[in-house]
């Protein structure tokens, strides 16, 4: 699978809703902080209590959430994301995340993402929103 | 007693518990490894002698290779911890067994994997432990306290020899390896007792390396090809090796020589073991001299003349060597060889490999240390007895070119030290302030040719919004060859696409091109949408490419679009008239703009303003002002956008009205708008009053503001200059004065910076000293809210010398270093030290150097007092009075609050001061204190 370039990775970028609203410029300011991992059918991303230091967004392939006991929590295809969560609750990984079928993911670490909702904060109402969309009052537990 | 011990090793206070965990662990394993490494040789030379060492050598050697590949693969799957733990957990199972089985009576293979297997564990040991540090340590705590580590290393190897030399007879092999085991076992606990107690520096950009991703070894080889610092370091590494072996063969030869039997004489008398004896007590020397360097002197070393002056010690110390002795040979040129090798290339090549590695990409850093110490060992071993089979003759010949190779590699690496530690740091920036041309200027031309490619391709993508992008990003390049290729694609776009290029070429600098007209005039003539022809006329009214005939009577329509295009093609057609028609039109169009602009709806009003965003006068730029205060934020921006749009130098008289739009919003467009219409105005006199409403803007606004004053010119630097040195003016705006300063009067700014750094570093010790101390002096009050402006004024303080040092010491990014000193990863932080260390004065490093390094406030006082500094003894009350004159508004803030909460003194009639002096919060905070 081919890795993306610079520009490639900024048009990627402008697909994904966190950073649809962002310029061209700031697209590929972030686009170069992006890392590229190359990974095989069912080869695992993450697992279950691994150190969360990064966050994930799919370029080609397909990624499947599992819980512990192996369940499906929800499959991902292009432009979507995962693995942030455990980035702001500062806890380890609580679900497992598999390939499905070949994938390109762009990675973003921690630091990284932190700087550009400092820069950005629309990203984080975008993230907000995201995570208020399952959740009618989030002292309840999850809803799905 | 602590502080002494403390002081002595160069550890900070309360990081003694933790540093004493290391050196336990290091002594546990070098004890057992040694002990190990000194028995298994031994036993091999007696049960099968020295004729098979070269067979143990070269399985060594090759185990080692494939070792080290296996390595690189468990850091990319485990962390360095679980690395270092597994193979301290087979370490002991492997000599544990070995214990049981010498026991009885081996057979002879058992002593070729005894051998082998102690010469590897050793190897793999001392790599694995020193990435297991860095996951603890970074390069400021390296520097202090890696020669600690080192010296306990070598601490074990003192206590195996006592133990061996004194209990051998007594216990036995297979005891002593059976002490192995007990040693390998209390390592183990060790490591799992520091992994539960001893946080871990938080170094994220390492992880993206390791996480995943079949390209490992692929982007491993690409990231060496891109950093020439880490291709450089490697080859020291290799030159190192070969010169350590070639030494030890010379200083054997050299002591055969001197300490040949047949020399012998009754005062001198020398025997078979005259050799042995003599080096075993060289060695024993150099090993207590390493132990009290590594203890007490590298870490000073390293901090008084620095790791790039550090690391030329030992290939100057080996060009001597080798240069003397390429003249003579003597006993006491051997003696330097032995030390050279067992002394400074242990204590301090080693210690120097450790930092420099900290300089090389995060992400091979890993990867670094096991090249180093597993794979160019056996390697270098090869090598060097090849060279010397064939050049055995010129051993002191080939050393003296060993030792210049490693002269002028030492060189190249202090060479690109600095510049790879801002390399590093600047990974973890992301470049906001870089437009899309910054980036392609940064590329080289085949990538440019890349990413052009990728670009025409994104064109074909079947996504509106990439092609768009992808238009954009071809426009912005303004390549002017990119043009045909570009539109012939537009062609073949939506509607919407057609719609949305043509908003893009308005913008663009290609807008008013013969080539473009031509492709608006094939959409008007081929489509049969409104909205595309509206688009289209509304662009060529804009140019005046309209005949106002064609569309006087959209001026009746109902549809706002149609107004609009009708009254640009009014004024600004190009059609040719008799000049009352064409003075009529314009009337007219003055008319129907009026009439929209005082429309109530908010839709007519913005169309106005586009409208009068296309006629630069000073008609429209008053018109558009009255607009910049609307109740509705749309028209708000809709008129700053405008603005900035019409603006030029001869409408400086609106910039104070600007400047007071830009301090009542606090929206992000209409600031930007507003700033690049004050960048249009360019009238130098405005320069303070911008930087005084700077200090609440956000980055962007920020880094438009320094742009636009910046390109004003050299007129602004007096004004500029006079900003930074005036202490009443808040820091952030005299940060931005400075960073202008940096960019247009570099030299001006370097002038006037020893006394305005003086004043700040005071400044900052001032703020902490009092954070750390009021609350003790008066513990009968609550001050902690004090406490608190005291610590964000020493921040301030801190931040703003950071960015004056930065800014005069020509580093392109401060912005970089004063975020990295913020950084919550502690491996960022103390490359940001390091780069202020290269990239500032001594004299000036050596003040601020506690300020921004992780010591106890206690010692940063203790240094500053013994810099020659004092702490003035202030009350409370004289305290406030301070914190009310700071040019801080949360400090005069808090000083109102105390002295009114505390009834300190004239409070009250100090109140009544500020409300004279002060507007905005405080003058009201003061008054509502007064009320209460």
């Amino acid at each position: 699978m081919k890795q993306l370039s610079l520009i490639e990775k900024a048009f990627f970028l402008k697909k994904v809703s966190l950073f649809e609203d962002l310029d061209l410029d700031m697209l590929v300011a972030i686009a170069d902080k992006m890392n590229q991992d190359i990974y095989d059918k069912n080869e695992s991303i993450f697992e279950v209590n691994h150190k969360a230091v990064r966050m994930y967004f799919i370029a080609h392939g397909e990624v499947d959430l599992l819980d512990e006991q192996n369940n499906l929590i929800y499959s991902l295809k292009n432009t979507d994301f995962f693995g942030d969560e455990a980035l702001f609750n500062e806890k380890e990984r609580t679900y497992r995340a598999v390939c499905k079928k070949e994938a390109l993911l762009l990675t973003l670490s921690k630091t990284n993402l932190i700087t550009i909702i400092t820069e950005c904060p629309s990203i984080a109402t975008a993230l907000l929103s995201q995570y208020t969309l399952n959740k009618s009052c989030r002292y309840k537990k999850n809803e799905n | 007693m602590a502080r002494l011990l403390h002081r002595a090793f160069g550890i900070y206070p309360g990081e003694g518990k933790n540093a004493l965990r290391f050196i336990r662990l290091a002594i546990f394993w070098s004890f057992a490894s040694s002990i190990a490494e000194t028995l298994s040789i031994s036993l091999f030379i007696e049960k099968v002698g020295a004729n098979y060492l070269p067979i143990s050598y070269v399985i060594t050697s090759l185990v080692l290779i494939a070792i080290s590949c296996l390595f690189i693969y468990l850091l990319r799957i485990t962390t360095p911890h679980n690395i270092f733990y597994k193979v301290l957990y087979l370490s002991a199972i492997t000599f544990g067994i070995f214990s049981l089985v010498l026991i009885g009576n081996p057979p002879k293979w058992f002593w070729f994997v005894l051998q082998i297997s102690s010469r590897i564990n050793l190897a793999v040991l001392v790599c694995s432990y020193w990435t297991f540090l860095s996951q603890y340590h970074d390069l400021q705590d390296a520097k202090r306290i890696y020669g600690i580590y080192n010296a306990a290393y070598f601490l074990g190897y003192v206590f195996s020899g006592t133990l061996i030399n004194l209990f051998f007879e007594t216990l036995g092999n297979a005891s002593l390896f059976g002490i192995v085991f007990i040693l390998m076992v209390l390592s183990l606990f060790e490591t799992k007792n520091i992994k539960n107690k001893v946080p871990c520096i938080e170094d994220d950009a390492s992880e993206g390396f390791f996480s995943g991703g079949k390209k490992i070894l692929l982007s491993t080889f690409r990231l060496f090809y891109k950093s020439r610092y880490a291709i450089i370091l490697v080859t020291m590494s290799l030159v190192i090796q070969l010169i350590r072996t070639t030494t030890e063969f010379s200083y054997m030869k050299t002591f055969e020589k001197i300490f040949d039997p047949a020399l012998s004489t009754v005062d001198h008398p020398i025997t078979q073991n005259t050799i042995c004896e003599f080096l075993g007590k060289c060695k024993a020397y150099i090993a207590a001299a390493n132990i009290v360097l590594g203890m007490f002197f590298y870490g000073r070393f390293v901090r008084r003349i620095g790791l790039a002056n550090m690391i030329l010690i030992p290939p100057i110390f080996f060009f001597t060597l080798y240069t003397e002795w390429s003249i003579y040979t003597s006993l006491m040129v051997a003696i330097f060889a032995v030390i050279a090798v067992e002394g400074i290339l242990y204590t301090v090549e080693d210690n120097n490999f450790n930092l420099l590695i900290n300089a090389a990409p995060f992400k091979l850093h890993g990867v670094l240390r096991i090249i180093n110490d597993s794979f160019f060992e056996p390697v270098g071993m090869l090598f060097s007895a090849i060279f010397l089979v064939f050049l055995q003759a010129y051993n002191i010949w080939l050393g003296l070119a060993l030792s210049l190779v490693f002269l002028i590699t030492s060189i190249i690496t202090r060479h690109f030290y600095p510049t790879s530690i801002l390399k590093n740091l600047k990974e973890n920036a992301v470049h906001f302030e870089r437009k899309f041309t910054d980036w392609m200027k940064h590329l080289s031309k085949k990538e440019q040719k890349e990413i052009q490619e990728d670009i025409f391709d994104a064109l074909k993508s079947d996504s509106e919004t990439t092609k768009l992008l992808a238009i954009e990003t071809l426009l912005a390049s303004k390549n002017e060859k990119l043009l045909p290729s570009l539109l012939s694609h537009a062609e073949s776009f939506s509607i919407d696409g057609k719609i949305s290029t043509l908003k893009l070429f308005d913008q663009s600098s290609f807008a008013d091109q013969p080539k473009i007209i031509e492709m608006v005039d094939n959409f008007l003539n081929s489509t049969t949408s409104e909205d595309l022809t509206k688009w289209c006329n509304l662009y060529l009214a804009k140019r005046g490419l309209l005949h106002p005939e064609k569309v006087m009577h959209y001026l009746d329509s109902s549809d706002l679009f149609l107004r609009a295009i009708a009254i640009i093609t009014l004024k600004q057609s190009k059609a040719k008239l008799p000049p009352e028609t064409a003075a009529l039109n314009k009337t007219i169009a003055a008319k129907e703009l009026d009439l929209l602009l005082k429309f109530e709806d908010e839709n007519e009003i913005c169309i106005g303003l586009t409208i009068l965003s296309e006629i630069e006068s000073t008609e429209s730029i008053e018109k558009i002002m009255n607009f910049l205060d609307h109740r509705s934020l749309k028209v708000q921006i809709k008129a700053a956008e405008a603005l900035a749009r019409v603006s030029n130098k001869s409408t400086a008289r609106f910039a104070r009205e600007i400047i007071e739009k830009i301090n009542d919003t606090s929206d992000n467009k209409i600031r930007l708008f507003c700033l690049e219409s004050l960048g249009k105005i360019a009238d130098s006199s405005t320069v303070k009053d911008i930087l005084l409403a700077s200090i609440f803007f956000r980055p962007n606004e920020r880094r438009l503001t320094e742009t636009i004053i910046s390109e004003m010119g050299l007129k602004t630097v007096p004004i500029l200059i006079s900003i930074v040195k005036d202490t009443s003016l808040h820091d952030r705006c005299r940060v931005s004065a400075a960073k202008i300063l940096g960019r247009t009067a570099l030299p001006q700014l370097q002038a006037n910076l020893n006394d305005v750094i003086d004043k700040e570093i005071s400044r900052a010790y001032f703020y902490l000293y009092f954070a750390h101390n009021i609350e003790k002096k008066y513990p009968d009050y609550d001050l902690s809210l004090l406490k608190n402006a005291l610590l964000t004024g020493y921040q301030s303080a801190v931040d703003f010398i950071i960015y004056l040092l930065g800014v005069a010491g020509s580093i392109e990014d401060c912005d970089l270093i004063v975020h990295s000193l913020h950084s919550k990863n502690a491996k960022p932080r103390s490359h940001a030290i390091e780069t202020m260390e290269k990239n500032c004065e001594n004299r000036i490093f050596r003040k601020i150097q506690p300020l921004i390094e992780d010591l106890p406030s206690e010692s940063k006082f203790e240094y500053y007092v013994n810099l020659g500094g004092s702490f003035p003894e202030l009350s409370l009350s004289d305290l406030l009075k301070t914190l009310e004159t700071s040019a801080s508004l949360f400090d005069k803030t808090i000083a109102a609050h105390l002295k009114a909460k505390f009834r300190i003194g004239d409070w009250k009639e100090s109140l009544r001061q500020q409300i004279k002096t002060c507007d905005g919060p405080l003058h009201h905070y003061a008054y509502e204190l007064l009320e209460s």
